[in-house]
């Protein structure tokens, strides 16, 4: 019965990936909330289970976890947004891109496991104390770090367009030799790649990512630390982050293969130069789309 | 920052403020009973909570119940339950929002409630009185939402309707991709207008609000 279940879940997530990665778009939320919701339920009876030593109930929980790791990052995470926004508007290269995406994600379910069991161990916080640290500090710091990438990633496509506007008048008869000039300027030189690679910009991307714990993952690892079930409920939530990590890569890969397909597609001269020139306005478009989330999830949060 | 969270902090812990995210992370089914004077003027409104089973596993184990979280308690915990979320914090209305056109009725504190935990998820009811009525000649709208989205609220089955017979009640769910749509054209007007996107930012929750419309057919 329980692999039954399992397998429902899995085929319910293929038909889910399926229909996203299809573009069907329409009516997203909804349906991430709708399995969000069937598998917290589902969660509380399998640590149920889990507790009463029935065989097959953890594997059902890690199950349980990726799934709402994975549709938790469908809706409104941040960690997805900030990566594709990243991976959009720079020339970071897709395998690094989902490295970091993978790490981000890990970090984040580590920082849950460490905030919750350094104030059990340590500071003998109760679940709500830890909730205000949790929430209130470290998501606004987040989300402020998150707001000023945005800023910064704006502010780098302006200085780009100013630069390139004020540098390359383009003639109106746009030849061949014109347009391999404006692509030569637009390829990033070495010391971009080095800044653009550097790793403070990667842990600062990794840290805003990690720095907000996932309320689900809180409250699983509370009640399993209650329910003496440590390691089942730490692992959980690390299975949890994979799950979150699935739907960041996709987002990275879509983002990295996007910017390529537009700036590097084998089109008419003309067409490659006006593509060009939108560089900058993807990335201006991503940095914005970043600090409208930020301060969006700020408000509500 | 109005949520149940806040509410049942506040009832367990001296906590003056819980702070949310805007993921929905707690579920609850909303019933509601609309109950009518003799008079057949609109008098209360009977709201009833379903709490999903995985917040009622953490918040019937913050209150010290059920150690073996067998998902059932014994009588005698279930007196410590009576009222466990029914200490409402300043600020919280009871996410139940009431109007007729531009009106907005107000409504009494929580009043007769009950409260029970079986088969693992904590459900309870409360009366709320309907301060200044509405006029049953016309159309008026029950909308329950968190305005804040920490919760998502679903109201189930059709309402019951006490005290009148000549009265509907339907439920319309949220429109999601208009709602959607809306939150990011408002978020884009105030951004143009250079507006505080703190301090007038949209009420998230209303637009994926469930609601109950009532209309009687004469009075």
């Amino acid at each position: 019965m329980r692999r039954i279940l399992t397998l429902v879940a899995l085929a319910l997530l293929t038909l889910g990936v399926a229909v996203w990665a299809t573009g069907g778009l329409d009516g997203l939320g909804q349906w991430a909330q709708g399995i969000q919701r069937d598998a917290q339920a589902r969660m509380a009876m399998s640590l149920r289970s889990l507790r009463a030593g029935e065989p097959g109930a953890l594997a059902l929980l890690w199950g349980l976890c990726f799934a709402y790791g994975f549709v938790h990052a469908v809706g409104p995470g941040h960690g997805k947004f900030l990566l594709g926004a990243y991976g959009a508007g720079t020339d970071v290269r897709l395998r690094r891109l989902m490295g970091l995406g993978l790490v981000a994600a890990l970090a984040q379910g580590v920082t849950a496991i460490v905030l919750v069991y350094a104030g059990v161990g340590l500071f003998d916080l109760s679940r709500e104390a830890l909730q205000i640290t949790g929430d209130q500090w470290l998501e606004r710091a987040s989300l402020v770090a998150i707001a000023l990438i945005g800023l910064w990633l704006i502010s780098r496509a302006a200085r780009r367009a100013i630069r390139e506007t004020m540098a390359v008048p383009q003639p109106f008869h746009a030849h061949a030799g014109a347009c391999a000039e404006c692509g030569h300027r637009h390829l990033p030189d070495a010391h971009q790649v080095a800044r653009l690679g550097s790793w403070p910009e990667a842990a600062a991307l990794i840290g805003a990512i990690a720095i907000r714990p996932c309320t689900g993952a809180l409250f699983l690892l509370i009640l399993t630390w209650r329910m003496d079930l440590v390691w089942q409920g730490i692992a959980g939530v690390l299975i949890m982050a994979l799950g979150t990590a699935s739907i960041t890569l996709a987002v990275a890969a879509t983002a990295v293969l996007a910017r390529e397909g537009a700036l590097t597609s084998s089109l008419g001269d003309a067409r490659v130069a006006r593509l060009r020139r939108l560089g900058p306005v993807i990335e201006a478009c991503a940095g914005l789309f970043i600090i409208i989330l930020a301060l969006n999830m700020l408000k509500i949060s | 920052m109005s949520s149940l969270r806040a509410i049942f902090l506040a009832s367990l812990m001296p906590v003056t403020a819980a702070p949310l995210l805007a993921h929905p992370h707690i579920f609850v089914e909303a019933g509601v009973e609309v109950i009518f004077d003799s008079d057949g003027r609109p008098d209360a409104l009977r709201i009833s909570w379903e709490y999903d089973p995985f917040f009622s596993m953490l918040l019937v184990s913050d209150m010290g119940l059920d150690a073996d979280f067998t998902g059932e308690i014994s009588e005698n915990e279930r007196d410590a339950l009576d009222g466990f979320d029914m200490n409402w914090i300043e600020g919280y209305h009871g996410d139940v929002h009431v109007r007729q056109g531009a009106r907005d009725i107000a409504l009494s504190e929580p009043v007769e409630w009950t409260s029970d935990y079986r088969d693992g998820q904590l459900r309870s009811t409360h009366l709320r009185k309907l301060l200044d009525p509405p006029d049953p000649r016309d159309e008026w709208v029950i909308a329950v939402y968190d305005p804040t989205y920490f919760t998502a609220y679903t109201v189930i089955d059709t309402p019951r309707i006490t005290g009148r017979d000549d009265c509907e009640a339907r439920i319309f769910e949220p429109d999601w991709d208009a709602a959607d749509a809306r939150l990011e054209a408002a978020l884009e007007e105030l951004l143009g207008a250079g507006a505080d996107i703190e301090a007038n930012f949209p009420a998230v929750g209303e637009l994926f609000s469930d609601e109950v419309r009532l209309t009687c057919a004469g009075s």
